[in-house]
Formats: C-alpha cells, structure tokens, sequence
C-alpha cells in the first residue's frame, strides 16, 4: 500500500472516534488493528519465514500479563504496553536457539507446547496481590481510572498501522531478500552464506514483540486478565485463520483475512463455542478449496488464466512450470 | 526426606500408565511414519473415543470395553473418510496444509464435543472403577492395571500386523520408501487410508481407557497429544519397544511431577520433558 | 526367442522435473529377448525406464505391453500385468531384513500364491541371500544388495523386468556374475530390458541394444553388430 494512502486512511481512521460514530464501530474497528497486527506478524512468520509458529498466544498473554502485574506496582499501563512487548520479545530470543533446532513438523509441535507450559506457570504463580478470594490466578488491570475507549482505540490503531509498516520495511529489506531464500529452503540459503539463525531469530523476536504490544493493548481494554484467557488457542486460530484466508505468504493477505474474521468474531460472539467451531469448518474448507487464500484468488486471477487457472492452481506463489 | 518406599506408588502407577500412553502414540506414530504428518487432531480424537464409550455405557448400559466391538470399526471406518475426503488433499498439496488441516479438524472436534456434551468434565464407572489391587504396601488401581494389560494386547497385535500381513508390510515399506513401495504393486493412496484407519481405531481403544482411568472434559485432547508425540520422539519412530520404554517414562514424568509440584506438575514436568527432548534428541532413545 | 512383440513403447515424450527429457522416443522389446538401452549419464535411460513402470507418464505418445495399452496406467497397476521394475541404486527398504524385502516383492495378488516357489528359486539364483535372509537390508553390501532387489523383482512373477543401473558401484567380478543371472533370467521365460551406463558390457551381454543421447534414440539394432559400428566405438570405447 503507497505510504501517502496509508497515512492518509490513518488519520482519517484517527479521528473516526470524534465524529459521532456509532459506537459500535470504533469497537469493531480496534479489535480489527489488534488482529490486524497479530495477523502481520504471523504471516511474517509462517508466510515469509516458513516458521509454522503455533505460539502466538504465548508472545500475547506473556505480554498482557507482563503489563497487567506492571500496573500493580504503579507503572502506568501504556509503559506496561511497551515492557510487555519487549517480554515477549526477549522470550523469543531465549526460546529460539532451543526451537530453531527442530525442523517442520517438530517446530510446530514444539511452539504448541510453549503457551500451554504458560498457561500452567500462571495458573500457579502469582508474583503481586497474593491469593484471589475463592482460588482463580487471574488479575485485574489496574490503574485505568480516566482511561477512554478513545485512548485504547488510538492505542490499537497504533499497533495495526505499526505492523503494516513494519512488514512492508521488512519485505523490501535485505532481511525480507534473505527470509524468501529461507522460506524456500533451509539447507540451500545456509550454503548461499546466509544467516539462517539469526535471520530467523530477528523475524521471530520482531514478532513476538508487536503481537505482545498487541495483546498488552487488548487486554488493557478488556480490563482483567486470566490464564486460560491470556494463552488461549484462540489468539493463534484468530492469526492463522485471517492469514490462510487472506493469503498466507501475500503481503495484503492478513488485511483482506482479518476483516473477514472481525466481522465472524462479532458475528458468533454470542455462540460461544460454535464461533470457534464454525471458524474450524472454514479453516478446514479454505485449505481443501482455495488454500491460495482471497489475495492468492485474485492474483491467478489477475495473471492471466481466467477461471481455468483459478480451478487448476492450488499453489501458494509458486508458478507451476506449464506442460505443453 | 522421601524415601523410596513414598514414592513406590507414583512410580508403579506411572509405569502402568505408560501403557496408557503407548496406545495413544501408537496411533500417532503410525500416520506419521507412513505419511510424516502429525495429526495435531489426534488427541481430540481419542476423547471422541472416550465420549464415544461414555454414551456406550450411560445410554446403552454398554461395558465400555465390550462397546469396542461397535467403536473399533466405526472409528476405523471414519478414519478412513477423514484421510480420503480431508487429509490427503491437503496432504498433496504441502506439510504445512496437512498440519493446518488437521489443526481445523482438532478444533472442530473440540468445539463440536463442547456443544454436545457440554464443558462438563465426565468420567465413566465400572465394577471395578474404585477398587485397588493391593501389593505390598502399594496399592495399585485396578483400572490402571486394565489399561496396561489393554496396551499390551494392542501393541502385540499392531506389531504381529504390521510384520506377518502383507498389508501391515506394504504400510512398514511405504513409509520406509514411497515411490519403491508403488513398484511392489503397492497403491500409496490406500496404504494411507488403511493407516488412518488404523490409527483412528487405536484412538478409540485409547479413548476407552482414558475414560475409565481419568475424567475429561473436550478439551482434554491438547494435552494428551503433546504427550503422545513426546513418547514417540522418545521412543524413536518404528520401534514397539522404544516407544513402550518411552510411555513408561512419561507416565513416570507425570506422577512423579504431580508428586513432587501438585496438580500443575503432572501437566508441567511432561511438557518441559518434551521441550527438551526436542531440542536434545529429536530421533529418540531408539532412533535410527 | 519368439518374434512375439511384448513391449511396444511408440513415439513418446516425455517431461522430467519441468523439462523435456525424452523426444520421440520409440522402441520394442519380443518376448524372450535381453535387451539393452545404453548410453551416457543423464541421457534419459532411467527416466525411459521409469516411464514404462509407469512412475512418470508420458506427454504425448504410448506404451503398449502384451497387447494392451498401459500408458495412463498408474506404476502399483502396471505391477500386475506383469512388469517389474528393479530401480536405479537398488532402493531396498532399509529396515526390513533380506527376507521381508523379497516377500514384499510378491504384494500383487497373483504373486502371491508363488510366493514360496519364487522364493526357492531366488536362492537359488542367489545363495548367498538364503545365509543372510534375517539380515537388515541396510546393513548388506552393494553387490549383495543388487541381488536382493533383482531377486525382490522376481517374486512379483513378472513376463518383463526392467533393471535399471544394476552395474553401478559394483566390482567387475560381481557384475559378471549379475549378468550371467540375467541369462539364467532369460532361460526361465522373463524377458529383460537393461538399462546401463556400462555400454562395451551391455552390449556384449544382450541380443539388441538401443543407443540413447540427450533424449533421442539415435541408434538400435543387434548388440554385437553396434559394438561394430564406428560411432558407437568412438563415443563410448575411445577407439
């Protein structure tokens, strides 16, 4: 997206709040940048990187929880945003060296692992306010007193517009250059002299770091925290469903997906369980009929084979080589 | 101090539950050797199997063991759906689709169980449910007992399949050597299904002895799983004995941690354990 | 040696990893001949081969075997009209012994009921495979493995078997006595078509021979009779 329409779709969205709006909107609106964000960087990850990450929810309840304990000893809560970000951050770059160690298969099964040994530590740790009346381990975000839905919704679009720029910086780099040759294949980006390791490393802390800030962010407007909220597979089927939709490996891809997704959140929010049982047959059905996701459809579309390629091609960004 | 005498009981339960886990890690090892791929629904699964026997017994008055003559072929019958309609599609296509789509069906199976059953953990009692077996000062949980001699019955019956049946040997050669295995007459396609359907059977044997020995709730799945696939990192792929050996050590990682941390710790100690194994030895005690 | 044609391959082409490897390809095999396809690496011999047991299928042209038209068949069917293919670097399965390798070979149901008459005659062909029937696959030496993949191509009771590289990275003593089986092979009814990089040996082991380069056919006819032929002796004996 040119950067002039970008900063100019921002302030207009900027100032949506002060237009008498209905208040619905600005609601959807900064639970679609909180996705957003956390969209970018997985497709970062598992579409530019090839790193299939099923940690997200680690990076975001790390975070929150991070910024949440913070407000208890009286750091303000947008402090707590940026320390919760950093958190995650420095947690990815101490996981790494032991995950990057495991390929594929291993590497997804390992990152799965991770929020749920979170989610145990939480359950049991409690490092402020003592023990909760009638058990739970969860917090309340503290210090919100004059704190607007204004003032999280600027929060929020601030970290959706962050990752688009941040991906865009990043895909236009030597490190997007480097990312691609890895994402196609380890061992030959190895022996071209990259990096592997560390290209990885920086696209995996970089983030860990925005989806933390992101969930940091939403959970200061939900306002109370708990494990099994906080490091819940929902956080990673949000991500991964707004990407596979969208387009898994397409820069656009998580922004036309996470659309789709604020309007099925909202939509289902009152079905509880369907929602997410819903959003599991869609999964199941984009991957088995348009794996491509809606930007993938519209590029075959656009590079010229009409309905036939979009019928044949269920490759994702790659040209098949034509058979005469 | 603890002394040994303390801890002869989370150690013998802990064996004994090893076989437990050997039954549900069988049924993952075998798609992942024939096909790569690690059903991330698997655990999920083996709760449909365990829900399955729970209506067996409530609604039908089954013995939940005796429901394994209906739920072993039923279950074969739908893994061979999953893997023909969802699975192998996505199969052809990449890695990552497989693991995404399995990833959907594991939600879908989830949320599905949750709407029907309700998040309401359930559990199922038998004659023998809270009797103990008492051996020296140790007393051991019939129960236990049951799904251990079950996973010995299993794993002898997969390993005499999988060696003295020619479909059990086309499924060791596909998933040694593809493409060779198409020039013994071997259609790949079929030897999938047939290993899904397998594994899925495994599933609702396993999903019978989970009922009878723990509740569950539908989310219960998750852990199971990440259990399973630590034994067969463990235990190495292909071979019975290693990953035996390596369902005993995590069933002893379970009840020593619960032991020694409370309740987190039969999750917690499991779950480092396979971190760690992970990122030490991926190709398990036993691997090649 | 009848003059009845068993393998009829007719003007294929054929496309490999994205690009064209074969051209107009087109040859014959009768019943009870060794025939051999020789030529340089990388000319197409094993991608020829693969296509006749039908791993890869042709773009354009056909294959036709014992009368009937195989050329859409998938390779686990062609196994059943009576075609084995002994692939390029033996491709045994590693962890299963000399014996399950072999009674693997007769997984097609009309193997299956000779499977214990083809066995014997394996070790016979093959003694050295009767000591070690236990052993892991993995564990064996080239030249032992080479016999246990062309024995694991006779249980599947093929009329046709197709062996593709079977000298390479094994001592002359051993390939000599490879190739007097393939005429204790012939002697029982199975036709052969020999693919080899060993050119001067193929062409002294069978009864015609087809020269591939880059692709193309660019001579056949009676073995020895090339061995002859001027080009033939220039490009691969550097006469």
């Amino acid at each position: 997206m040119p950067l002039i329409s970008l900063g100019v779709v921002t302030i207009v969205l900027a100032v949506l709040p002060k237009m008498g709006v209905p208040r619905v909107l600005p609601l959807y609106l900064f639970h679609f940048f909180v996705f957003l964000a956390m969209a970018n960087m997985w497709n970062l990850l598992a579409g530019y990187s090839g790193l299939l990450a099923l940690c997200p929810a680690a990076f975001i309840g790390l975070a929150a929880y991070t910024m949440t304990i913070l407000t208890w000893v009286d750091v303000p809560f947008y402090v707590g945003i940026i320390a919760g970000g950093a958190a995650a951050a420095l947690f990815a770059a101490i996981i790494s060296p032991s995950v990057f160690r495991m390929k594929g298969v291993y590497f997804a099964i390992g990152t799965l692992v991770v929020p749920e040994i979170l989610r145990l530590v939480f359950l049991r740790w409690r490092p402020v306010g003592g023990e909760l009346h009638g058990g739970g381990a969860g917090y309340m975000v503290k210090g919100m007193a004059g704190v607007t839905m204004e003032h999280t919704y600027w929060l929020g679009l601030a970290i959706g517009v962050a990752s688009v720029i941040v991906v865009g910086i990043i895909l236009r780099s030597k490190l997007g250059l480097g990312l691609a040759a890895i994402r196609d294949n380890d061992a030959t980006a190895a022996s071209s002299g990259i990096d592997v390791f560390r290209l990885k490393l920086y696209s995996f802390v970089i983030a860990a770091f925005i989806m933390g800030a992101a969930g940091a962010i939403f959970y200061s407007y939900q306002g109370y925290i708990e494990p099994s909220a906080g490091f819940h597979i929902k956080w990673l089927m949000t991500a991964l469903l707004a990407t596979v939709i969208g387009g898994k490996g397409i820069e656009g891809g998580p922004l036309v997906g996470t659309i789709i997704v604020v309007i099925l959140h909202f939509q289902l929010a009152r079905y509880g369980e369907l929602s997410l049982l819903i959003q599991g047959i869609i999964l199941v059905v984009i991957m088995l009929a348009a794996p491509q996701g809606i930007m993938g459809l519209a590029r075959d579309l656009r590079n010229g084979g009409g309905f036939r390629a979009l019928l044949g091609s269920a490759s994702q960004g790659r040209i098949k080589p034509r058979q005469i | 101090m603890e002394t040994l005498a303390d801890l002869a009981s989370p150690i013998a339960i802990g064996v004994l539950l090893g076989g437990l886990y050997v039954v549900i890690a069988l049924g993952l090892s075998l798609v992942f050797g024939v096909m790569k791929v690690i059903n991330v629904a698997h655990g999920d699964l083996v709760i449909l199997g365990s829900y399955f026997a729970y209506v067996m017994s409530t609604s039908w008055g089954l013995d939940p063991i005796l429901s394994l003559v209906v739920g072993i072929p039923l279950f074969f019958i739908m893994g061979v759906f999953i893997e023909r309609f969802l699975l192998h599609r996505a199969f052809r296509m990449s890695a990552d689709a497989a693991l995404i789509v399995a990833f959907g069906i594991s939600l879908i199976i989830q949320n599905g169980a949750q709407l029907v059953w309700t998040p309401l953990s359930r559990g199922l009692m038998t004659s023998y449910t809270l009797e103990s077996l008492k051996i020296g000062d140790v007393y051991l949980p019939v129960v236990y007992l049951v799904d251990f001699a079950m996973a010995l019955v299993v794993v002898l019956a997969v390993h005499q399949f999988l060696k003295r049946t020619y479909l059990g040997q086309a499924i060791t050669a596909a998933s040694q050597d593809s493409e060779t295995a198409q020039l013994m007459g071997i259609n790949p396609a079929r030897v999938y299904q047939i290993a899904f359907g397998i594994a899925m059977a495994l599933a609702a044997i396993a999903g019978v002895s989970l009922a009878l020995t723990f509740p569950f709730t539908p989310k219960s799945g998750v852990p199971f799983l990440i259990i399973a696939f630590g034994v067969i990192i463990l235990g190495g792929l292909g071979s019975m004995v290693g990953t035996f050996i390596g369902g005993m050590i995590f069933g002893l990682s379970q009840t020593l941690g619960g032991h020694f941390l409370g309740p987190t710790g039969q999750l917690l100690v499991p779950f480092v354990m396979v971190l760690v194994v992970l990122t030490i030895r991926p190709q398990g005690l036993f691997g090649r | 040696m009848s003059e009845e044609v068993l393998l009829r391959v007719s003007n294929i082409d054929v496309f490999y990893g994205g690009a064209q490897a074969l051209w107009d390809v087109s040859l014959e095999v009768r019943s009870g001949e060794i025939v051999a396809l020789a030529g340089s690496n990388g000319a197409g011999k094993s991608t020829l081969l693969k296509t006749i047991s039908g791993v890869i299928h042709p773009a354009k042209g056909s294959i036709e075997f014992a009368g009937m038209n195989i050329t859409k068949l998938n390779a686990y069917d062609i196994v059943a009209q009576g075609i084995s293919q002994v692939p390029e670097g033996r491709r045994l399965f590693p962890e299963m012994t000399v014996f399950q390798n072999l009674a693997i070979g007769s997984y097609n149901g009309k193997a299956r009921a000779k499977r214990e008459e083809n066995l014997t005659r394996v070790y016979e062909l093959f003694p050295v495979l009767k000591e070690r029937k236990d052993q892991l696959a993995k564990t064996l030496s080239g030249g032992e493995q080479q016999m246990v993949a062309i024995g694991r191509g006779l249980m599947s009771n093929p009329r046709l078997i197709l062996i593709d590289e079977m000298s390479l990275g094994l001592s002359p003593l051993i390939v000599c006595d490879l190739f007097r089986v393939l005429h204790a092979i012939r002697a029982r009814g199975i036709t052969v078509l020999l693919v080899e990089q060993n050119v001067w040996q193929s062409l002294h082991e069978a009864d015609r021979a087809y020269i591939i380069e880059t692709g193309r056919i660019v001579l056949s006819g009676n073995a020895l009779e090339l061995c002859e032929e001027e080009e033939v002796r220039e490009a691969y004996f550097g006469v």
